[in-house]
C-alpha cells in the first residue's frame, strides 16, 4: 500500500480552492486521456499526483466550510460548494483510474489509437522543428489557445515532462508539445511548427507491440460500434462535467436538467459499451487485454454520475455562494453565455465557418434555441439569432468573443460604462 | 452613566466585525490582504449607521432616565457631538484593528473569532474611557 502524505492544514479560502480545483481538473483530463494515449506511465503518475491534490483540497474544503461559521442563508448558499468538491473529487478518482489503466493494460494504446481520429477534441504530439517560427518564443507570446485554437497540456523536453508549463516557459529546439484541440487547428498548429511527420503518438525509446491485431476481419468488423460508443462516452462525460459546471456557474436548472438526462444516457451507453466489449473478448486471443477499454467506460459512467450530482443540486434549489462564480471567472478558462443578435458576426454561421474564422479559442458547450439545448454540433449546424451559446474559452479573448455574438448588447454595455 | 453601555455596544460591533471578517477570508470574499473592497465599504458603512443609531438611542434613553435619579444634562448638543464623535471615532479604530488582526491571524492558521473575541471585548472597556476622556478634553 502507498504511504499517504499527513494532511498539512494551509489556510486558504473556499474561492482560492475552488480556483485550485478546476484548473487541476482542466489538466487532469488532458493527462489522463494522453496518458492512455501515449501509454505513457510517467504522465499516469502525474495524473495520480494531481488526484492526490485534489483529495487534499476536498478536505480543506469541508474545513473551511465549518470554520466559516456562516449563517443559515451563507451556508445554505456555501452547501453546493462543498458537493461540488465532493463530485470534483469523485471525477479526478475516475480519471486517475483511466489513467491508470496504462498500469493495468499495456495494449490499451491500440484502442486509443485507432480511435484518436474520432473523439471531437484529439490530443497530438507535434516535435518542434528547428525551423520553426514558435521555437524561441515564450508561451504567454505563442498563446496556443488564442492563436491557434488549440490547448497546451505538456512539453516533452529531453526526457523530462513539462505539465502545465508555465506562461514563461520557451520552447526550445527538439521540445515534444502534447496539444488538444479540433482537427483543423491541430492541423494548422502541425504545419506551424513544420512537423511534417505523420501524426505518431510514439514517445523516444517506444518500441511497444501489440498481442492482437485490430485489422483482424472479424475484429475489424466490431470495432466501428465500439469505436462510436466510446467516442460518445468519452464526448458526453467531458461536456457533462463542463455543463455541471456552467448550470451552477449561471444557476441554471434547464442546463441541469439536461445534464440529469444525459446521465440516463450515460448509463444505457455504458451498458452498450460493456456488451460490445464482451462480444469482442470472443475474438480476442486474451480477454484479458480488454480489461483497460471496459475500465475507461466504466470510469466515464462514474464521472457522468458526479456531474450529475452537481446538478441535482441546482434542481434542488441550492443557488450556489457568489464566491463560485468568482472563483470560476478567475481560472484560466471561463465560461461565456451570449445570445445571437441580429447583427452577430455568428448569424446563419455554420459552426465549421465559426470554428474556420471567429473561433477565439472558445470551445462551444451548448447552444439553447427556443426551449431546446443543443449539444451536438454536427458541422453544418447552423447559428440563429436568438440562440443562446455557452461557450468555455481563454479570458484574453471573452470581450472580443462578446463583440461577435452579440455587438449590439457590447455597445449598450459601453455606452453605459461611459 | 453612558461608559458601561458605550463600552457593551463596542464590544458588540467588534465581535459582529471580527465574525464577518472570519466568515469573509474563509469564503473567500475578501483576499487576505490589505486592500480596498467593496465589502469591506458596505461592511464599514452598515455597522457605523447601526453605531451611531444606537448611540443615539443611548443618548435619548439616558436624557429620560437622568432627572429622576437627579442627573442632569447640562449640555445637550455638546453631549450628542462627543458621544457620536466617540463612536465613530472608537468604530474606526476598532474596524482597523479587526481587519489587520483577522487577516493575520487567518494568514497563520488560526480562527480570528477565538482568539479577538474576548480580546475585542477587553479592549473595549479598556480603551472606550480613554478615547472619551480624550474627546472632552479637545471638546470642553
Amino acid at each position: 500500500m502507498p504511504k499517504l502524505a499527513r494532511f498539512k492544514y494551509k489556510p486558504i479560502s473556499l474561492k482560492e480552492i475552488l480556483v485550485e480545483m478546476k484548473e487541476n481538473l482542466d489538466l487532469m483530463i488532458d493527462l489522463a486521456y494522453s496518458a492512455i494515449r501515449f501509454q505513457s506511465k510517467e504522465i499516469a503518475d502525474e495524473v495520480i499526483k494531481i488526484e492526490e491534490r485534489i483529495h487534499e483540497l476536498v478536505f480543506l474544503i469541508d474545513l473551511q466550510a465549518m470554520m466559516a461559521h456562516p449563517g443559515f442563508q451563507d451556508a445554505k448558499s456555501i452547501e453546493p460548494i462543498v458537493k461540488i468538491g465532493y463530485a470534483v473529487d469523485k471525477i479526478s478518482d475516475a480519471l486517475a483510474d483511466i489513467a491508470k489503466v496504462t498500469y493495468i493494460n499495456d495494449d490499451i494504446w491500440v484502442f486509443t489509437q485507432y480511435l484518436w481520429g474520432y473523439v471531437p477534441e484529439p490530443i497530438i504530439k507535434i516535435i518542434v522543428s528547428p525551423e520553426s517560427k514558435i521555437l524561441g518564443n515564450i508561451i504567454r507570446d505563442i498563446n496556443f489557445r488564442v492563436n491557434f485554437g488549440v490547448d497546451l497540456i505538456a512539453i516533452r523536453r529531453k526526457k523530462r515532462w513539462i505539465y502545465n508549463p508555465p506562461i514563461e516557459e520557451r520552447i526550445i529546439e527538439g521540445d515534444r508539445i502534447l496539444v488538444r484541440g479540433e482537427m483543423k487547428p491541430l492541423v494548422n498548429i502541425k504545419a506551424y511548427c513544420k512537423d511534417s511527420a505523420p501524426i505518431s503518438f510514439k514517445l523516444e525509446g517506444d518500441e511497444r507491440t501489440s498481442s492482437f491485431d485490430i485489422k483482424q476481419p472479424e475484429i475489424a468488423e466490431i470495432m466501428p460500434k465500439i469505436k462510436n460508443t466510446y467516442v460518445d462516452l468519452i464526448d458526453i462525460s467531458e461536456t457533462m462535467i463542463h455543463l455541471a459546471i456552467s448550470a451552477s456557474f449561471f444557476n441554471n436548472e434547464e442546463v441541469a436538467e439536461d445534464v440529469l438526462e444525459m446521465e440516463e444516457i450515460m448509463d444505457g451507453l455504458n451498458i452498450i459499451f460493456e456488451k460490445q466489449v464482451l462480444d469482442l473478448a470472443q475474438l480476442v486471443e486474451n480477454p484479458r487485454d480488454l480489461t483497460g477499454i471496459m475500465r475507461i467506460g466504466f470510469c466515464c459512467e462514474l464521472i457522468s454520475d458526479a456531474a450529475s450530482s452537481i446538478a441535482e443540486m441546482i434542481i434542488k434549489g441550492f443557488t450556489p455562494h457568489p464566491i463560485l462564480a468568482k472563483a470560476i471567472k478567475e481560472t484560466s478558462e471561463v465560461l461565456l453565455r451570449e445570445q445571437v443578435s441580429i447583427q452577430s458576426k455568428f448569424k446563419n454561421l455554420s459552426y465549421k465557418e465559426m470554428l474556420d474564422d471567429y473561433q477565439l479559442g472558445v470551445h462551444i458547450i451548448a447552444v439553447k434555441r427556443g426551449e431546446n439545448w443543443i449539444y451536438d454540433y454536427k458541422k453544418d449546424f447552423k447559428f440563429e439569432v436568438g440562440d443562446i451559446v455557452i461557450g468555455l474559452g481563454p479570458k484574453e479573448t471573452v470581450i472580443e468573443w462578446h463583440k461577435l455574438v452579440n455587438p449590439e448588447r457590447c455597445l449598450l454595455y459601453q455606452s453605459k460604462k461611459k | 452613566m453612558v461608559i458601561p453601555p458605550l463600552n457593551a455596544c463596542l464590544g458588540d460591533l467588534s465581535t459582529i466585525l471580527i465574525s464577518k471578517f472570519t466568515t469573509f477570508l474563509y469564503i473567500g470574499t475578501i483576499p487576505p490582504k490589505f486592500q480596498k473592497s467593496v465589502t469591506l465599504k458596505n461592511n464599514f458603512i452598515a455597522l457605523l449607521i447601526t453605531g451611531i443609531l444606537s448611540v443615539l438611542f443611548l443618548i435619548l434613553l439616558s436624557i429620560i432616565i437622568s432627572p429622576p435619579n437627579s442627573l442632569s444634562v447640562l449640555h445637550p448638543i455638546m453631549y450628542v457631538i462627543i458621544l457620536l464623535f466617540t463612536i465613530v471615532v472608537l468604530f474606526s479604530v476598532f474596524f482597523i484593528i479587526c481587519f489587520i488582526s483577522a487577516i493575520f491571524l487567518f494568514k497563520h492558521g488560526r480562527d480570528p473569532n477565538n482568539i479577538m473575541i474576548p480580546t475585542l471585548t477587553s479592549l473595549a472597556d479598556l480603551i472606550t474611557p480613554i478615547i472619551l476622556l480624550i474627546i472632552l478634553q479637545i471638546f470642553i
